[in-house]
Formats: structure tokens, C-alpha cells, sequence
């Protein structure tokens, strides 16, 4: 028992007063140092000096009650992020960018336009024992679209992604294309057959929609060649431009005000150089978002999400070349083993009913705190899961005040 | 507080470059110390010689973090928390990994035993990191000093985990600090209401006590206050609120905190922070939720708690105790916590797996470090002798290497040559990843090699080798190639 200081000395005084002994036993001082020599004379004289060499208890151990203050932190971020906006004629149009802040600084203020979700769809059907095809899908995430199949005609697919589970966009990965894929599992198609699946999406769906290559780079630029005159009038993205294909690529989305998607691998001084590259070709800057490549959670999220900080942060304090929105490939997570692997595999890991989509979920989220824009998702649970902590993460201040301590007795 | 340059340390150093901390120079000293590869007591003669006394004092204080560490609990599973210097990790590596606690409340017996047990024997090791939980946090739900030193016994009947205290009433706690005397736990939590009380009890049984208030001024003035009354271990809990907007207001309070400390140098708030993300569940009637109710929760909770270790909160409190959640979460908290500075790439080669011969597989994968550790890993332990060669990608994954290009025919081909492998591999079969299925045709014209496209995942390389690692066939279809 800690005790009152001043109570404490009165009781010693008395003490004295009646027997001119004190004991001290198992007590401790909580005072910086305490030399106890024995008393000259006996009585008050000691008790005088104990109550002179005492007198740091009091000073030390007071409880008194010291208002103070926090200063208020005021940070000067003196750019914004540029502001994108993807069109659809007589559809929705969908903004991202423009923050001044870092992400969900609302002590400092508000950023305009909160992290989107644009759900992925193919050009080839989900790969079955039945059906060999190069889209090849993890358990988890193909069930939703097989029953029923909707991988067979991308704008049903689309149209489930936007109505029944909230997708903001689509993106339309053209994989097929690829001309060393094989024909019979879904490669090697014509751009003919590209502007067919395009106008199934178009016709489905009324929001905008994301040109995905297939990353083969001759057939790419022939792709978003091809698809430009139907995509004309609206402002889709076309995903993605590098290094090597820049050049041909951003004439294309110039002529028809298009954006691109500035892909680079985690690596800041490629992004500014790749950025500064499509701006010198005259493309306007509302017309670029960059993505420097999402590692999932576990398989290098760490690097993603120190180059996604980075970035979005020198964007803030004025790199022109950074100010842009970032768009990342959350949906990689399913890559991740902890995602896709079996039960029956790694009984120690749960569910992966559980697991999976947490992880998608998890992956977009740690990034949208660093300044992630644009999640590229696929299973519906975490597209939804997403959206979710981003609402009640922008959602304004809440006027009614909470206990935070009720936890404590929670049943 | 601006970050601290090696020009700040080097005039308090000795200067005379003797050699003894095992670096060649002060300068290099300097570097280290600041990058926290060494050590202050390194430097013999600073602490030897008497002259350099003033220049160590202020030294010391130079490199004292802004937010100072605090220690829960004793002996082996002692931990530490706080003593991180930046906000955001890419400046320097966060070094104490955020503290994962587990409730337990003190009128369920047996849940309290189960949870235990759970939190004692979550540990395992995930790509090198060990993946462990730290602690018990104790609620009084009964409100019964008894009770509450009853549970607090069975727990450390089972576990000599770090514990935390949790309760408001002076008294309870008190309870539970006689019966955790000597272990050093955590008092949760100081208010303004009960503060004098429970300050007394820090003082009385020399354990870090937590304060907690969701208004700032009145969080730091309970900090300048226990401060006044002698007490400098101190834990930080500015409020963890779930829902609409609360969320955001958390998350903004525990940045304005570590700011303070940080970057403003604010040294009457530079403790580290607790978060609780249990309280996900505090207005729910837990026992009677459905589990799809649950597991929605716990999503909410895995998402607080996300964005809590982001930056550095020190030390969580979660109430869902079960393997999944623990999984993302514990490989969130390895993901933030793994030091920046390291290389994504490894070294490009001829890598030797379990002690080949010429007539073992070759595998072949990309040198981004993920992705050769898990290659690697799964080969080991299935100890099949193999041969992996580690085509340089600057570190980039099979998936974005081959569609960036940096994992082409002419590299692979470049590589084969470069590091001898027809030299050490007798054979001409090649098994490259699932992820790069589209080089097959190319490589197979180019480099003269029969190529059998592996699995998507690496955990399907014994099931390969066993169902299509025939060296016969290889050699019989390169025969074939050859005409
Ligand atoms: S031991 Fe100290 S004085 Fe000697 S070189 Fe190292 S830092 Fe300099």
C-alpha cells in the first residue's frame, strides 16, 4: 500500500513523540535518494530530520492532476493528386484522385474521392476438367461464376460483378489474345473476336470499363489500336503501357482521350521516368494512373507497400511525376498459398472459405492506407469486404460520442 | 523531430578511428548506430574514459527513441514494445513488432482455459520468421475481486505469457496485481476517473500502467500527471472504436499520437500505443451470433487491426482466437515488420538442392526473393535432390516477370550458358513454373531443351516429379527433337 505522504509523517512524528523509535520495515521510497544515518539525539531532533530528508515523497509521489494540452498538428502537403475521371456515355462515370492528404488523415482534412473497385472478367471461359483453357482459377473464386457459368460470355460475367456484387467498373482482361497461347485452350485470338467480347461487356453493363493486354506487347498495341474507335467517346483505360510500348500506345489514347495505365515493378525511379516519358509525348495529366505492382500480403506486400507510400507522399509534397491515382492488381492475393491452398492440404491454416477472401481483402486494404485508388479484385466476398472498411473509413465523424471502454465486460 | 544524421553522432564520438567497435571509422560507426546495426556500448572508450562523459550523456540521450520502450511481463517471454523512431517504415525499419495479445474474461472457466491454451501453442515458422502470439489480456466481466484473481491464477497456471490486467475498479485490480506479483503485467487501464488509484498501484507493485482517454489533452494530461507522481511506464490507448466514422477518427488519433511523439518531439506523450480491435464485439451478444455473423465480425476486426499495425501501434488485443484470422493476421504484422532495406532479389545461379547428381531435375524460377524461398523451401523439404536455376528478373515474381518480359527465352538461355548448367546437368529436361507456361513452345525450339511445364504453386513439385519426371522420355523426345 503507497500512502499518503503528509499522513505518513504526521503518524512517524506521533511515533517518536511516544516511544522515540521508528522501525521502518518493507517499505520503499519513491524518491531519487535517501540516506538514513542514525539519529544524533533521540526525539523530535530525529524526527525533524527524518521529516527533512522525507520531504522528496511528497514532491515526488503527488497526485495532482496536470491539464495539458496536445499541440495540433498542422503539415503542409502543398500538391494534390491529380484528379481522373473514367466516362461512360449515358452510363456512370466513376473519380478517383485528387487527395490532399494522405490517406484517412482526417485530422487533417478530406479527400475527395475514396479507393474504387473495378472486378476482373476474361476473355476465356474458367478452366474445368471438362473445358481446358488458360484461365485457370482458384477454387474459391471460380464457384461464384460457375453456377451459373458466366465465364462463357464476359458480359453476363460483367453484369453479375456490377449488379448482384457492387463493382464499381470492369476489367476486361483480354488474355486470350496472346498469340503464343494455345487456340484450343482460349489463345491466340484475333482483335475480331476481342471487339465481339467487348461489346458483350458494353452492352451489359453501364459503367466504365479497363482495356486489360495480355501482355504481349506487339499484340497489346494492336488491341488497343483495334478497340479505339468502338471505345471513342467514352474514357476508358487502357491497361497497361510500359517501358517498351509506351511510345506506341499513347498516341492512341491521345487521339481518342483515353487514360493509361502506367505500369511499372516496384521501382519509384522507373515510375518517374516511365510518367515523365508520357508526359513529354503530350498526353494531359488527368489522363495517366500508375500502378507499381502489388506483391500480395505475404509475397512482398512489404515492398509494394513502402513504394505505394513513397510515392503517393513525394506526390503530396509536390513530384509532379508522382501526383498520380495508383490502380494495383489486389486480386495477385489469390495467388498467395495462404489463399488458394486446400483444406485438406494445410488443416492448420482454417478454413480457406475464411482465409481466401480475407486475404484479397487485406491485400487492397493495407495498400489503399498507403494510397491505393483503384483495387483490381475478383471474388465477390472480398469486393464487398473492401468496400465496406472504406465507408466506415470515410464516412464523416460521428456527432454521438462511444465508451470504448465497454470491451472490457463484453459478454 | 527531424530524422538524426550521422553528422549529428559523429562529433560526440571519440574521433580517433582506434578500431574498436570492429568498424574502421567513427564515421562508419555513426552510420550504423543510427541504422541500429550496432551498438552505443560498442564503443569502449566512450564508457572507459572518463573525458568522454559529457559527449556519452548526450549521446545517450541523442539516440534515446522518441518513443521509449516499455516491458510487459518477465523471463523468457518478455516482451518489449515501442522504441520506434519513424512513421513511416521506408524511412527505417520498424523494430519491435507489434504485440498480439488475446482476451480472456474471468467468469467462463473454460473458454478462458481454451483460449490460453490457443494463444500458448500458436508458433510456427513462416519463411524464417517465427509467428507467435505474446500475451493474455484478463477482463473482469464479474466485477468480483475474487473472481478476478482466480481467473488471472489459472491463466498463469497454464502460461507464463506477458498478461494484462483489465478493469476500472481500483480494487479488482489490486486483486490481480497479489496474485501477478513479480510478473510485471500491464494495468488497463487508467482514466480520469480512477487514475489516483491505480497510479498508486503502479507505484506499489513497479508495473507500466495503461491510460486511456478518446480526448488527446486529456490522455497527455494523464500522462503529465502520472508522470508528476513518479511514473514513466506508460502504454497509450487512445480509444479503438469500430464503426461508420469511428473507425476513422481511431486510426487518426493513433497517427496525431505517434506524430506528436515523432516527428514533434512531444516527449510527455512518447510512449507506445495499445489498440484494441475485440472491440469489434463489445455491443454484440456474442454467445448467439450465427457464424456467418461471426466471421463477419472478425473480418472487421482483422481490418482494425490491419490498419493499426500499419503504423506501428505497439501492441493489439483481438478476441476471435482462431487459426485463420491468426494466420492474416500474424502474416500482416511479418509483412510490416520485415526490414525494407532488404534486397527483393537473391543472387541469379545455379542453386545445389539437397546434394544433385547429373541425372537430377532442373527447376527453374525467377530471383525475386518470395518467390526463390518458397521454391527453394518446398524442394528441401521434400528432399528430392534438384538442381534450381535462378534467372535474374531484378527481383520480380514469375507472374509480372513474364508478362513485363524479363523472363524470356533469351534470358533463360543466356543463363544456361553463363552458369554451366549443360556442364553439371547430364540431362536435357527442364521443368519451368506453371506461371510461365507460355515460354514452352519457344524455349523448347530455342534452347534445345525438352520443357515440362511444373504447377502453378511449388507445393505441387513432388506430385509432378512423381507423374511426369521420366528421364527415359525426356531423352527419347530430345532424340525426337534432334531430327
Ligand atoms: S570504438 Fe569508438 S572511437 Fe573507436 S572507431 Fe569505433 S566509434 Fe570510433
Amino acid at each position: 500500500m503507497s500512502r499518503d505522504p503528509e499522513e505518513f509523517m504526521n503518524d512517524l512524528e506521533k511515533l517518536f513523540d511516544e516511544t522515540g523509535v521508528a522501525i521502518f520495515k518493507d517499505i520503499q521510497f519513491f524518491i531519487d535518494s535517501l540516506v538514513l544515518r542514525p539519529p544524533k539525539a533521540a526525539g523530535y531532533q530525529a524526527a525533524t530530520m527524518a521529516t527533512q530528508m522525507l520531504q522528496p515523497i511528497a514532491k515526488r509521489a503527488e497526485f495532482v492532476w496536470k491539464d495539458s494540452k496536445l499541440a495540433t498538428i498542422t503539415e503542409d502537403y502543398p500538391s494534390e493528386i491529380n484528379v481522373i475521371t473514367f466516362k461512360r456515355k449515358g452510363g456512370k462515370n466513376v473519380v478517383i484522385g485528387g487527395e490532399k492528404y494522405p490517406p484517412f488523415y482526417s485530422f487533417l482534412g478530406k479527400n475527395p474521392n475514396r479507393p474504387v473497385v473495378t472486378a476482373d472478367v476474361f476473355d476465356v471461359p474458367i478452366h474445368t476438367k471438362e473445358r481446358p483453357s488458360i484461365l485457370r482459377l482458384s477454387k474459391p473464386v471460380k464457384e461464384h461464376f460457375l453456377n451459373p457459368d458466366v465465364s462463357t460470355n464476359p458480359g453476363l460475367w460483367a453484369k453479375k460483378h456490377v449488379e448482384e456484387f457492387g463493382a464499381d467498373m470492369i476489367t476486361l482482361h483480354f488474355i486470350g489474345t496472346d498469340p503464343t497461347l494455345p487456340e484450343k485452350e482460349g489463345g491466340n485470338q484475333s482483335v475480331r473476336q476481342a471487339l465481339e467480347h467487348l461489346e458483350q461487356v458494353m452492352d451489359a453493363v453501364d459503367v466504365p470499363i479497363i482495356i486489360g493486354g495480355s501482355g504481349n506487347h506487339r499484340k497489346d498495341v494492336e488491341l488497343f489500336t483495334g478497340v479505339a474507335d468502338m471505345i471513342a467517346g467514352n474514357r476508358f483505360m487502357l491497361s497497361s503501357v510500359e517501358l517498351d510500348t509506351y511510345e506506341k500506345i499513347v498516341p492512341v489514347a491521345k487521339k481518342y482521350d483515353q487514360i493509361v495505365l502506367s505500369w511499372t515493378q516496384l521501382d519509384v525511379n522507373n515510375q518517374k521516368k516511365l510518367n515523365s516519358e508520357i508526359l513529354d509525348m503530350g498526353l494531359s495529366k488527368d489522363l495517366i494512373v500508375m500502378d507499381p505492382t502489388v506483391g500480395p500480403l505475404g509475397y512482398g506486400i512489404e515492398y509494394s507497400f513502402s513504394v505505394y507510400e513513397r510515392m503517393r507522399l513525394s506526390g503530396l509534397k509536390g513530384e509532379e511525376t508522382l501526383a498520380f491515382p495508383m490502380s494495383g492488381g489486389t486480386t495477385n492475393a489469390w495467388g498467395a498459398r495462404e489463399a488458394f491452398m486446400a483444406d485438406k492440404l494445410r488443416p492448420e491454416w482454417g478454413p480457406r472459405a475464411f482465409r481466401g477472401p480475407l486475404w484479397e481483402i487485406l491485400t487492397a486494404f493495407i495498400l489503399s492506407i498507403v494510397g491505393l485508388d483503384l483495387a483490381m479484385m475478383l471474388h465477390p466476398g472480398s469486393v464487398a469486404g473492401f468496400k465496406d472498411i472504406i465507408e466506415k473509413l470515410s464516412a464523416p465523424k460521428p456527432s454521438k460520442p462511444v465508451d470504448g471502454l465497454k470491451w472490457i465486460t463484453m459478454k | 523531430m527531424p530524422k538524426l544524421s550521422p553528422l549529428n553522432v559523429i562529433p560526440l564520438l571519440p574521433g580517433t578511428n582506434c578500431g574498436q567497435c570492429g568498424e574502421q571509422t567513427c564515421m562508419s560507426f555513426a552510420v550504423k548506430l543510427l541504422d541500429h546495426l550496432i551498438e552505443l556500448k560498442e564503443c569502449k572508450p566512450l564508457f572507459s574514459e572518463k573525458k568522454y562523459a559529457k559527449k556519452l550523456k548526450k549521446l545517450k540521450e541523442l539516440v534515446t527513441p522518441p518513443i521509449i520502450s516499455i516491458k510487459i511481463g518477465t523471463g523468457e517471454k518478455q516482451i518489449s514494445i515501442g522504441g520506434e523512431e519513424v512513421l513511416y517504415r521506408h524511412e527505417l525499419t520498424y523494430y519491435s513488432p507489434t504485440a498480439i495479445f488475446v482476451d480472456v474474461n474471468d467468469e467462463d472457466l473454460d473458454d478462458l482455459i481454451q483460449r490460453t491454451e490457443f494463444v500458448k501453442n500458436y508458433d510456427w515458422i513462416r519463411l524464417g520468421d517465427r509467428i507467435n502470439l505474446q500475451g493474455i489480456a484478463v477482463r473482469s466481466l464479474s466485477g468480483n475481486p475474487d473472481t478476478f484473481a482466480q481467473a488471472v491464477k489459472k491463466v498463469l497456471s497454464i502460461t507464463d505469457l506477458p498478461i494484462i490486467l483489465c478493469t476500472l475498479d481500483p480494487k479488482i485490480m489490486e486483486a490481480g496485481l497479489k496474485v501477478t506479483k513479480n510478473k510485471n503485467p500491464l494495468m488497463y487501464t487508467a482514466t480520469k476517473e480512477n487514475w489516483k488509484e491505480m497510479a498508486k498501484l503502479a507505484l506499489e507493485y513497479d508495473v507500466p500502467i495503461t491510460v486511456y482517454s478518446t480526448d488527446l489533452d486529456e490522455l497527455k494530461s494523464l500522462c503529465v500527471s502520472l508522470e508528476n507522481a513518479g511514473i514513466n511506464k506508460i502504454v497509450l490507448d487512445p480509444g479503438t472504436i469500430p464503426g461508420e466514422g469511428h473507425i476513422g477518427e481511431t486510426y487518426s488519433r493513433h497517427i496525431i499520437l505517434k506524430k506528436s511523439a515523432i516527428e514533434k518531439g512531444d516527449k510527455s506523450i512518447g510512449y507506445p500505443t495499445i489498440g484494441i480491435p475485440a472491440a469489434v464485439w463489445m455491443d454484440q451478444d456474442i454467445k448467439n451470433l450465427s457464424l456467418g455473423e461471426r466471421v463477419t465480425l472478425s473480418y472487421e476486426e482483422a481490418k482494425l487491426g490491419t490498419i493499426l499495425i500499419s503504423h506501428a501501434t505497439n501492441l493489439l488485443i483481438f478476441h476471435t482466437a482462431e487459426n485463420w484470422f491468426m494466420l492474416a493476421i500474424g502474416v500482416v504484422r511479418q509483412n510490416v515488420y520485415a526490414d525494407p532495406r532488404i534486397n527483393p532479389a537473391v543472387e541469379p545461379g545455379l542453386y545445389e538442392i539437397n546434394n544433385p547428381t547429373p541425372e537430377s531435375p532442373l527447376f527453374l524460377t525467377t530471383n525475386y526473393t518470395m518467390t526463390y524461398f518458397v521454391v527453394k523451401g518446398d524442394l528441401e523439404e521434400s528432399r528430392i535432390p534438384s538442381w534450381l536455376l535462378v534467372i535474374d528478373t531484378e527481383g520480380i515474381g514469375v507472374e509480372c516477370a513474364v508478362a513485363g518480359g524479363d523472363l524470356n527465352v533469351d534470358a533463360i538461355k543466356e543463363h544456361i550458358e553463363k552458369y554451366k548448367v549443360n556442364e553439371k546437368v547430364k540431362h536435357h529436361g527442364i521443368i519451368i513454373p506453371g506461371l510461365a507456361a507460355r515460354l514452352q513452345g519457344e524455349l523448347e525450339d530455342s534452347a534445345n531443351k525438352v520443357v515440362i511445364v511444373g504447377p502453378r504453386d511449388c507445393g505441387g513439385i513432388p506430385f509432378l516429379l512423381e507423374k511426369r519426371w521420366n528421364l527415359e522420355k525426356i531423352e527419347e523426345l530430345w532424340q525426337e527433337m534432334q531430327s
